[in-house]
């Protein structure tokens, strides 16, 4: 598999057989729509201050965006597939997943860029 | 006694007056010409304004030669009763208001009959002097400057005499009926002309064909009825074009029944021509179905004779089925990499290979050759003489893909067009998204639009005609087409489950008919 593949190929709509390039613009809007979300969990994270249940405004970071960012296209597309063999058509538990992957990745690359970081001053 | 008397002279009164009523019309020979151009006055008062914009409208950019626009109003005129006017038995008198050039000079006349009857002598009222006091020009010299036009364009309030008015190829239309912008109008109908319809005997039974013109512009959806028989002017012996222009607007009844009333005294062997835009106001292939009449769809690009398209297309229908004259190319992905290279799923591969074995069972034993490659698909559509070429695969609008290859419809436009007509009319049966769609033609700068497969094939003389789908479909309607054809079922029946299947400069197909 290409690598321009690996990122765009989320198997939606495999099940459909069409000769046409409609069916093509919807599985790329549904595949802009899952990055989009990614970013959106990640970007929601970072303007909450979990574990506290309040906004945090001033957490936003773009070093953890980015460096999240990239986890999380590396994470979602194997993830996408997984789902599309068991849902032929894109739905709310893509759109569910690509968020989460996001909040969470921002939370646990957070984390961890907080202890490597505190254990490499010490 | 008395009241019998009374009742009997009102009658006799009655009586009397009748018949003096009854001998005054008879002796009613003319229109009272003052009385005429105290009314045409009005006429032109109310109507100077609109026949101004709309002539305007019509002539913007085009040359006097071409296009002329009338306004055609019946008017009751009090009658001459010797030398005084009888308003109580008036004559209908025929304003007309004629813009003639693009700067949307206007002249206006008037015309009626002895007696009131179209059938008795034409009286052209502009020669009387109370006409041209008011500025009126003769009704001859407008007719004189019609005959120098390609098209008048009518509207008209009320019936319009048309041996008076045809003296060039004409379109009437009532109020309401008359389009915004003429430019891809004027353009659509004269093509139209251009593509040798041949009023004159030949392969065209006009008895049994319908010419519709249809353009689209501004969101304004205009189609023109051409239909015979075409007037031949005694004045100008010369042949004419006489059509209706409709707008179409969604949900209006009115237009539909016109077009199924014509349709329908076509007779199920009829063929209707629709060249121009697509609408989406109206379904004409519906209805033309509906009637079991033909319909050949051309786009407004092509500009071809209508004549050799209807021979040809003669002979298509009239043949039997040859799989050694038929060749066949399966685009059908089969592989992984083919998915990949579509840009497909590749967790659909078995799908796809089940769907390709009934591609591949439904043309068993009905082809001689296949095509694998750019280069034999070139070859054939230049050099090749086969009847019928089947061609199955995905497109994105810009290439057809099949298998490892792909090419797409700007290097075939790119190919030289064929000089020579195959020795027998050839058909194209294209399994594939939107390829039957039309282009409008629309340029901008060095930009034009480019055309779909469909009308490259025809227009490039590389097929007579096409059937393909004008929309995105699933290869299951593609499999369940091509079968339906091939088992020599005209295309309706494929339209009647599958709407947007067309003919794009075609007759009666059938596919796999055998007429042994």
């Amino acid at each position: 598999m290409s690598l321009e593949r690996y990122f765009t190929n989320f198997e939606f709509y495999w099940d459909r057989q069409e000769l046409g390039m409609s069916l093509q613009t919807k599985r790329k809007i549904w595949t802009l729509a899952v990055y989009i979300l990614l970013s959106l969990g990640i970007f929601s994270r970072q303007i909450t201050a979990f574990p506290q249940v309040q906004m945090a405004y001033e957490n936003i970071s773009w070093s953890t965006f980015s460096a999240s960012l990239i986890i999380g296209g590396a994470l979602v597309p194997p993830v996408m597939r997984w789902i599309s063999r068991k849902v032929k058509e894109p739905n709310w538990e893509h759109a569910i997943s690509a968020f989460s992957i996001g909040f969470f990745v921002d939370l646990s690359s957070k984390l961890l860029v907080d202890k490597v970081f505190s254990t490499l001053i010490r | 006694m008395k009241f019998v008397a009374e009742a009997a002279s009102t009658v006799l009164i009655a009586l009397a007056v009748f018949c003096e009523v009854s001998t005054a019309q008879s002796i009613h020979q003319f229109a009272c010409p003052y009385a005429a151009a105290e009314k045409l006055t009005v006429f032109e008062n109310q109507t100077r304004r609109s026949v101004a914009r709309k002539g305007a409208a019509l002539l913007r950019n085009a040359d006097d030669g071409d296009w002329g626009f009338a306004q055609i109003r019946v008017e009751k005129v009090v009658g001459l009763r010797g030398r005084y006017r009888d308003p109580l038995n008036p004559l209908n008198g025929y304003f007309i208001s004629y813009v003639h050039d693009a700067r949307a000079n206007t002249q206006t006349s008037m015309w009626a009959y002895e007696y009131g009857r179209t059938s008795q002598s034409m009286v052209d009222y502009g020669r009387h002097p109370a006409f041209n006091a008011n500025g009126f020009v003769q009704f001859r010299g407008i007719q004189n400057s019609i005959t120098t036009k390609d098209f008048l364009f009518v509207e008209h309030v009320g019936s319009v005499p048309f041996p008076e008015i045809i003296r060039t190829n004409t379109i009437f239309a009532s109020p309401g009926h008359v389009p915004t912008s003429f430019a891809r109008f004027r353009r659509i109908n004269e093509q139209l002309l251009a593509s040798e319809i041949s009023t004159q005997r030949g392969p065209i039974d006009h008895d049994k064909t319908l010419f519709i013109t249809s353009s689209l512009e501004g969101g304004e959806e205009m189609i023109t009825l051409y239909d015979p028989p075409y007037v031949r002017s005694y004045v100008t012996g010369r042949t004419s074009l006489v059509g209706r222009a409709y707008k179409v607007k969604r949900g209006d009844p009115s237009v539909l029944r016109a077009i199924a009333a014509k349709i329908r005294t076509l007779g199920r062997d009829g063929r209707v021509y629709v060249y121009g835009d697509e609408l989406r106001n109206i379904d004409i292939a519906k209805i033309a179905d509906r009637y079991g009449v033909d319909i050949v769809r051309r786009g407004p690009e092509t500009n071809k004779s209508f004549a050799i398209t209807e021979q040809r297309l003669a002979e298509i229908g009239a043949r039997k089925f040859i799989p050694a004259e038929t060749v066949f190319m399966n685009g059908t992905p089969r592989t992984v990499e083919e998915l990949r290279r579509f840009g497909f799923p590749e967790a659909g591969l078995d799908a796809w290979k089940a769907r390709d074995a009934e591609v591949e069972a439904t043309m068993q034993d009905k082809f001689s050759r296949r095509i694998e490659n750019r280069e034999q698909l070139i070859r054939e559509f230049q050099d090749g003489e086969s009847d019928v070429v089947v061609m199955v695969g995905h497109s994105d609008g810009e290439r057809i893909y099949f298998g490892a290859e792909s090419i797409s419809v700007g290097e075939l436009s790119a190919l030289s067009a064929r000089t020579r007509k195959t020795a027998r009319p050839r058909l194209a049966v294209l399994i594939s998204c939107g390829v039957g769609r039309l282009s409008k033609g629309t340029s901008f700068w060095s930009w034009k639009e480019p055309r779909f497969l469909g009308e490259t094939l025809v227009s490039k003389g590389f097929v007579d005609a096409v059937i393909a789908p004008d929309r995105d479909i699933s290869a299951a309607e593609g499999v369940e087409a091509l079968k339906t054809l091939l088992n020599g079922q005209p295309l309706s029946t494929v339209r009647s489950k599958y709407p947007g299947w067309k003919k794009i400069a075609q007759g009666h197909i059938y596919v796999g008919r055998d007429r042994s």
